[in-house]
Order: C-alpha cells, then sequence, then structure tokens
C-alpha cells in the first residue's frame, strides 16, 4: 500500500476525502496535524513549567532555579526512555511517571507528590493549551466524517499519556467527534515502530483495508502505516514550515538583540487559523497590534510593582479604568500563576467627581486651583465654582475684598487678563474666612466620597494601588486630598500610563504617582511619543457608562450620579464609544494572547520596553497617514474645559502630527520629523 | 475605510512591519530616537525581510525537494561539516 504526500491543506483534504469513501475508520495524527503549536519548538513550552516548579519549591523553602528544574526533568526523561528501550522498541516515556520521580527529587521523597503532580501537570497543560491552535480546515473534515459515521481515532506519539490528551482535544473543541484517543505513553507502542497501529488495531477490532490515516511525519504517519496495509496521508504543509521559521528568527535574534523581544511576544500574539479575523477594520487591527502590547505591558508593569511593594489592593479609575480592568483580568494571572495578586476592582471616580470632596478639609489650595486654568476654555472665579462644585454667590463678599469679581479673567490665555487679578486671586486663597466657606460648601461631597469609598474597602488596607491612563494625576491628588485628614487612610501608590506631570505632584510617602510607559521624571525620548496622542489612549480606553458628576448620600446608602447623556456632548460621546468598538475589541483579543507568550519566553517588562518605544515611535511620532485619518477620534469630551474662547495665537497651530490634516501629512514628507525635532527640543529644555 | 490585517499570509503584523522597522531604524542612523535596545540590527532584519517576504515560494521550493536536500545535509554532515548555529542567539 503507498502513501502519498500533500503540501497543502486542501490538496490533502480533497485526497482524504475521495479516500474516505472507501474506509470505515480514519485516524489522525495530533501534533502539527490536527492542532498546530504557536511556538516551533514543542520543548519551549516546558520552560514556564520549570519556572512554575522553581516557584512552587520557593514557596516551600526550597531553592531550585528553574534551569535546574529543567536539567533535573531531562535528566529523568532520558533515563525512562533509556529503560523503556531496553524492553520495548519505541524509546517512549509517560509524563506522569518521570514528572513524579523529578518532583520527588526536587521536593523530597515525603512532600505530597499526587497534589504537587496534579498541579504542575494541570499547569502544564493549560501552557500547552495556550499554546495549541485547531487547524480549522482539518478539523472541520473530522467533524463531517464523524457525521457520515466514520470511526475516528487520535494517534499521538506523545509522552503526555491518552487522558492528558484528551483534556487538550476537549479544549480544542472535537473530542465529541472522537471515539478514542491513543498515545505511545499508555503502552509505549508508539507509531515509529508500528506497534501502535497493531494495538490499536487489536484493542478496537480495525481492519486495516478500510483504514485511513493523516499525519504530518513522513517515517510514522506515511512508511509505517502503509508497512500495515494502511492507508496514508502525509501534510507536509511549506506554509507552517514558513510560519515557525518566521517565530524561530524572532525567538533566536531576542536573545541577543533586546530589540526584538517585545516583537516576537508580538509574533506569538498573532492570531493563527479560526483566530485570525481576515480583513478586518483598521481600528481592530490598530488596537490588537498596536495598543494591545502597549497597554498589556502596562498592566504587567503595574502587577510586578504590586507584588514587588506588597500592595494587596488594586482599584482602577473609572472610565479609562474600565479597559484596564478587563486586560488586567486577561494578562495578570497567566504571567502569575502562583503569585497573590492583589484584589482588584473598578472605582467610580472623576475629576470633577471628586474636585469638591479634596477642598472639605484642607479648602481650596494653590495647585489644585492651578489645575483650574489648565484647560484653555476656563477663564474666572466661575469656572473655578463649576470645577470644584461651588456655588458663586456666598463668595462675593470674600472676592470684593480682593478686588476681584467672579466674572474676572484669572487665565493669561483670555483677553482682559491683568496679572495683578491672579494675585489677588492668589492671595483670597490665603484667606481663612474664603477658605471657611469652601469648606463648608464642601462638606457634604466630602462625606458622600468617603462613605463611598468606606463600601469600596479602601480604608481597609495599608496600601493600594491606583491605576489610571494619565496624565496629571488629578484624580488621585483629589481622592488623596479627600481622605489624608483620616487615621486609617491607605498609602496610595499611583500607576498611570504616562505621568506628564504638567502641575508638580505633592508626592510623599504615602502618596506618589509613577508613570509606567513614560514619567516626565525620566528622559525618554522614544516614550515621549505619547504626548502626540494622548486623547487617543483616553478614548480608546474609556468606558461604556458617561462620566460620574458626583456622589449622593442618602441614609442608608451611597448613590452615584452620572452625567446626562442626552444634550450634544453626551450624544457624541456614544458616537465616539461606537466608532472605537472595534478598537476596544482588538485590544480585549490581543490581551488574551499577551500573557501566555510573554510567560513562554520569560521576558520582563524592562525586556520588552525598546519594542515598545518602537512602537511609539512609528504609531505616534511617524504615523501614517491613514493612521491618523483612521484612528483619529471623532469627539473627545473634556469635563474640565469651560466654554470661554481663548485670545488667537494660544490655539489653532498642531503641536504633532495627529493634530495635521491628511493633506498637509501627504504633502509634507519632512512634516513628521519637524515635530519629532520640536518634540526633542522640548524635552531638552524640560 | 479600507479593510487592514491583523496578519498577512507574510505572518507580518499588519502590512509589512519589517519595511517600517527598516525605515525607522535608517533614521536612528541620522537621529537620535531614544532607547531602542541597541536597534534591530541589520543582518537580522536583512534574514526577517527574506524570511517573511519570500518565504512562501522559498519554503515551498525547500518542501518539494525536501528529501535532496535531507541527503544534502546528511552528505555534509558525514564530510566533517559543522551544524547550523540554531539558537546561538546572535545575528
Amino acid at each position: 500500500m503507498r502513501w502519498k504526500k500533500f503540501y497543502s491543506l486542501p490538496s490533502l483534504i480533497k485526497a482524504g476525502r475521495k479516500a474516505a469513501r472507501t474506509c470505515q475508520t480514519v485516524s489522525f495524527d495530533l501534533f502539527d496535524t490536527l492542532i498546530i503549536r504557536r511556538i516551533h519548538d514543542p520543548d519551549m513550552v516546558k520552560l514556564p513549567v520549570a519556572r512554575y516548579i522553581s516557584s512552587l519549591a520557593g514557596k516551600q523553602g526550597i531553592v531550585c532555579p528553574w534551569y535546574r528544574v529543567q536539567e533535573i526533568r531531562d535528566t529523568i526523561e532520558q533515563e525512562h526512555r533509556r529503560r523503556t528501550a531496553q524492553h520495548h522498541p519505541d524509546h517512549e516515556a509517560c509524563y506522569p511517571l518521570f514528572m513524579r520521580e523529578a518532583l520527588s527529587q526536587i521536593f523530597g521523597p515525603h512532600a505530597d507528590l499526587d497534589h504537587l503532580l496534579e498541579q504542575v501537570t494541570d499547569f502544564e497543560l493549560h501552557m500547552e493549551n495556550r499554546m495549541l491552535v485547531p487547524r480549522r480546515e482539518l478539523v472541520d473534515w473530522l467533524r463531517e466524517l464523524h457525521r457520515s459515521g466514520k470511526r475516528i481515532f487520535i494517534l499521538s506519539d506523545v509522552y503526555l499519556p491518552s487522558d492528558h490528551l484528551r483534556r487538550l482535544i476537549r479544549h480544542a473543541g472535537f473530542l465529541d467527534s472522537v471515539e478514542a484517543v491513543l498515545s505511545s505513553a499508555d503502552r509505549f507502542q508508539a507509531k515509529a515502530s508500528g506497534l501502535g497501529f497493531d494495538s490499536a488495531a487489536t484493542t478496537y477490532g480495525l481492519d486495516p483495508s478500510s483504514w485511513l490515516h493523516v499525519g504530518d511525519n513522513p517515517f510514522s504517519d506515511g512508511l509505517r502505516p502503509a508497512e500495515k496495509g494502511i492507508r496514508s496521508l502525509v501534510l507536509r504543509d511549506f506554509r507552517e514550515k514558513h510560519r515557525k521559521a518566521v517565530i524561530k528568527r524572532y525567538v533566536q535574534y531576542s536573545a541577543g538583540k533586546p530589540f526584538w523581544r517585545g516583537r516576537s511576544v508580538q509574533q506569538l500574539m498573532l492570531p493563527l487559523e479560526a483566530e485570525n479575523p481576515g480583513p478586518c477594520s483598521p481600528l481592530y487591527a490598530y488596537g490588537h497590534n498596536v495598543l494591545a502590547p502597549l497597554l498589556c505591558a502596562f498592566m504587567h508593569a503595574v502587577a510586578h510593582q504590586c507584588l514587588a511593594n506588597d500592595i494587596k489592593r488594586l482599584y482602577f479609575f473609572s472610565r479609562e479604568g474600565w479597559l484596564l480592568q478587563k486586560i488586567w483580568q486577561r494578562v495578570v494571572p497567566e504571567l502569575y500563576p502562583l503569585a497573590d495578586l492583589p484584589k482588584a476592582s473598578y472605582l467610580y471616580v472623576s475629576r470633577m467627581a471628586l474636585a469638591g470632596a479634596s477642598c472639605a478639609h484642607q479648602g481650596l489650595v494653590r495647585s489644585s486651583a492651578d489645575i483650574v486654568f489648565l484647560p484653555e476654555g476656563n477663564r474666572d472665579f466661575r469656572d473655578v465654582c463649576r470645577v470644584f462644585s461651588l456655588d458663586p454667590e456666598p463668595f462675593a463678599a470674600h472676592l470684593a475684598r480682593y478686588e476681584l469679581t467672579p466674572e474676572t479673567v484669572l487665565s493669561p490665555l483670555h483677553e482682559g487678563f491683568v496679572p495683578r487679578s491672579r494675585l489677588m486671586f492668589t492671595g483670597l486663597l490665603d484667606d481663612a474666612d474664603f477658605q471657611e466657606e469652601v469648606r463648608r460648601q464642601c462638606r457634604e461631597p466630602g462625606l458622600a466620597v468617603e462613605a463611598y469609598l468606606e463600601q469600596e474597602e479602601f480604608f481597609k488596607y495599608p496600601d493600594v494601588g491606583l491605576v489610571d491612563i494619565g496624565w496629571l494625576g488629578t484624580i488621585q491628588r483629589f481622592l488623596f486630598d479627600a481622605v489624608k485628614h483620616r487615621d486609617d487612610a491607605p498609602a496610595c501608590h499611583g500607576f498611570l500610563f504616562a505621568a506628564t506631570r504638567g502641575i508638580e505632584y505633592p508626592t510623599s510617602k504615602r502618596n506618589r504617582i509613577s508613570g509606567v510607559i513614560y514619567d516626565r521624571h525620566r528622559f525618554e525620548l522614544a516614550a515621549s511619543s505619547i504626548l502626540q496622542a494622548r486623547d487617543l489612549f483616553e478614548e480608546a480606553c474609556r468606558a461604556p457608562h458617561p462620566t460620574l458628576s458626583g456622589y449622593r448620600l442618602t441614609d442608608s446608602e451611597v448613590n452615584l450620579v452620572f452625567r446626562d447623556r442626552d444634550d450634544t456632548t453626551g450624544s457624541a460621546e456614544q458616537e465616539q464609544d461606537k466608532y472605537f468598538e472595534p478598537l476596544q475589541q482588538g485590544i480585549l483579543d490581543g490581551a488574551i494572547r499577551y500573557g501566555p507568550a510573554v510567560q513562554l519566553l520569560g521576558h520582563t517588562f524592562d525586556d520588552l520596553r525598546p519594542w515598545l518605544n518602537y512602537l511609539l515611535l512609528s504609531r505616534f511620532s511617524f504615523p501614517k497617514t491613514t493612521e491618523v485619518t483612521d484612528i483619529r477620534y471623532l469627539h473627545h469630551l473634556d469635563d474640565f474645559q469651560g466654554q470661554a474662547v481663548p485670545v488667537p495665537g494660544h490655539t489653532g497651530s498642531p503641536t504633532g502630527p495627529w493634530e495635521c490634516s491628511p493633506r498637509r501629512l501627504r504633502i509634507d514628507p519632512l512634516l513628521r520629523l519637524k515635530f519629532f525635532l520640536s518634540m526633542i527640543r522640548q524635552r531638552l529644555r524640560e | 475605510m479600507k479593510k487592514d490585517v491583523v496578519t498577512d499570509i507574510h505572518y507580518d503584523i499588519g502590512r509589512g512591519e519589517i519595511v517600517r522597522i527598516s525605515r525607522l531604524s535608517l533614521l536612528n542612523k541620522f537621529i537620535p530616537l531614544g532607547h531602542l535596545g541597541g536597534g534591530p540590527g541589520l543582518r537580522c532584519l536583512l534574514v526577517l525581510f527574506v524570511v517573511h517576504r519570500f518565504g512562501n515560494p522559498l519554503f515551498r521550493i525547500l518542501m518539494l525537494q525536501e528529501e535532496r536536500l535531507t541527503r544534502l545535509y546528511v552528505w555534509l554532515r558525514r564530510r566533517g561539516g559543522k551544524e547550523s548555529p540554531a539558537g546561538s542567539g546572535s545575528c
């Protein structure tokens, strides 16, 4: 009986359909046939398992580095194969047997080996599942054969016994179409010697003359079954060879060139087979290929910081935290399977909702008032009152004492500004009666915020981590100001995607912020590219609910008050959310594969930084025109922004490619370079 | 809005990321772009460009000539030639 080679899946399936007409039994090889691995080398899946065992040992006070664990495993496995070869023609090993012996050597013979083996097996199969992808066309054909009444078997030469293989196949989603799964680890009878086929024929009463076998190995899946009279088809897929050659090179190069480390992670994150959506929205592709690695790396670094600083509670600030929390849930448990991770939850906060509460005890401080005048639409004391939810009328007498009115221009960006007015305003902030009135008006919002935070267990932990997208850390500043008078106020560790620090943050031991991807306090030229498209990150991560305007305290509970979405701004925001839906979906789909990819390659956040910097540079400082037109947001709501129009000259000129028209981006080839050089100048002046 | 892809038949990110890396790497020779971990390296870029762009026809030929190539590798190895430096980590 002859066996045939095929170089593409469609030609194999076509021939297989024809051959299967006269066959009652169809058997398939599993690895590289029905399911493919994301990584080129299957042995690389053993490395995260070695790290896992090393961490398990560390928890029990046993020092055994991961490379030693790997060495022990390899030695014992080799020994098992040698012993098997003394009695069987195949040099096979059985995972539960050699792993139990390896664990016994690492943890000692008196350890609870059954429990340890179960734990390690679960992790190894979990990693395998994350790296395996079913081949859609072949699995569809397998299902078709099953529906037409054929007996379907899976035969594999591997160290995993058949019950482990069944778990992998169940995860891949086609166990229901398979009659039996046979592994060479069960009876040490492999396809390589042909005994695997004999064993299957005897156990299940199979007739070789009506049996078709499909696999990828010319020897085990081609020659051997042909010798037994089984018709066989062998797939030598050049596309798979190509894919593996690509990932192999990225992994090899990343060992010597740090630049490629992040790229190799991204190569492992790419969707394969049915995961690949094919031609899709550019927003989806951008979310998957650009924003997902950046935001996942951010969560990776936050998790590392939390574990290093023993932070047990983590809050994601609304509204960007909504997406960040979803990324956290997908990424971090994969990265730290044994760690005591902080309890994470979403905190409904906003600058507007917390601004008033921040003045309940300390009054209105100068740095907080300065923040009001950063947005160009804010002009006078009425804007201060709007931001801090104050009633301007009771302040009339206080303002008059300092020759001010609610309409006196306090921002230098507006017509009619006199520097003396700002000096008088500073004097007003030092006035005890003025501050007493501020505190009186802010008392109720302050109590409501404290009640909400109590409800969210904020005061139960000595240290809390606070995650936000950026940029000045204003939400954390207001939050800490609202609670710092309390003895049980926790130390707040703020983790920002990027910290621009436009206004100096009041850093102390109990309250600090750090920018993870970009921080103005560190000189990072490439990472400063973030500044070119800050609003994009806000819009991309935003929750689908409206912004919070405040908290309402009732007798029994705290109610959240959201901004009305029926007005023009609300409708614009909804339109924007709908537009960015595919972008968010792309980010979340990419995030699923980030954790296993990093876990497998063993990279840290710092290893990925050169690639993240490249992504920031190429996408934000040197973007393609189509990227700017497709990805640029339609509407951006800034709840701090007032309605006043600044004098011409303070607005209008673009500061980066993301603010330019597509026409200008197309016709001026040096435009991006000019903006980049201007950004370098600014950074050097800081 | 023109459709895009997450990965194409060349197994690259989107459409031709390797070209974009090459362009930025060239720019980095003239102006400082920041911390890029030493950059991609010319040889790595060339190899990856070939593997991405011409991998499809190249591996088709290699697969078709697999048996002859295997015999060639065996012959070369028997002559005392060194194995390919897989996993060397440098480029």
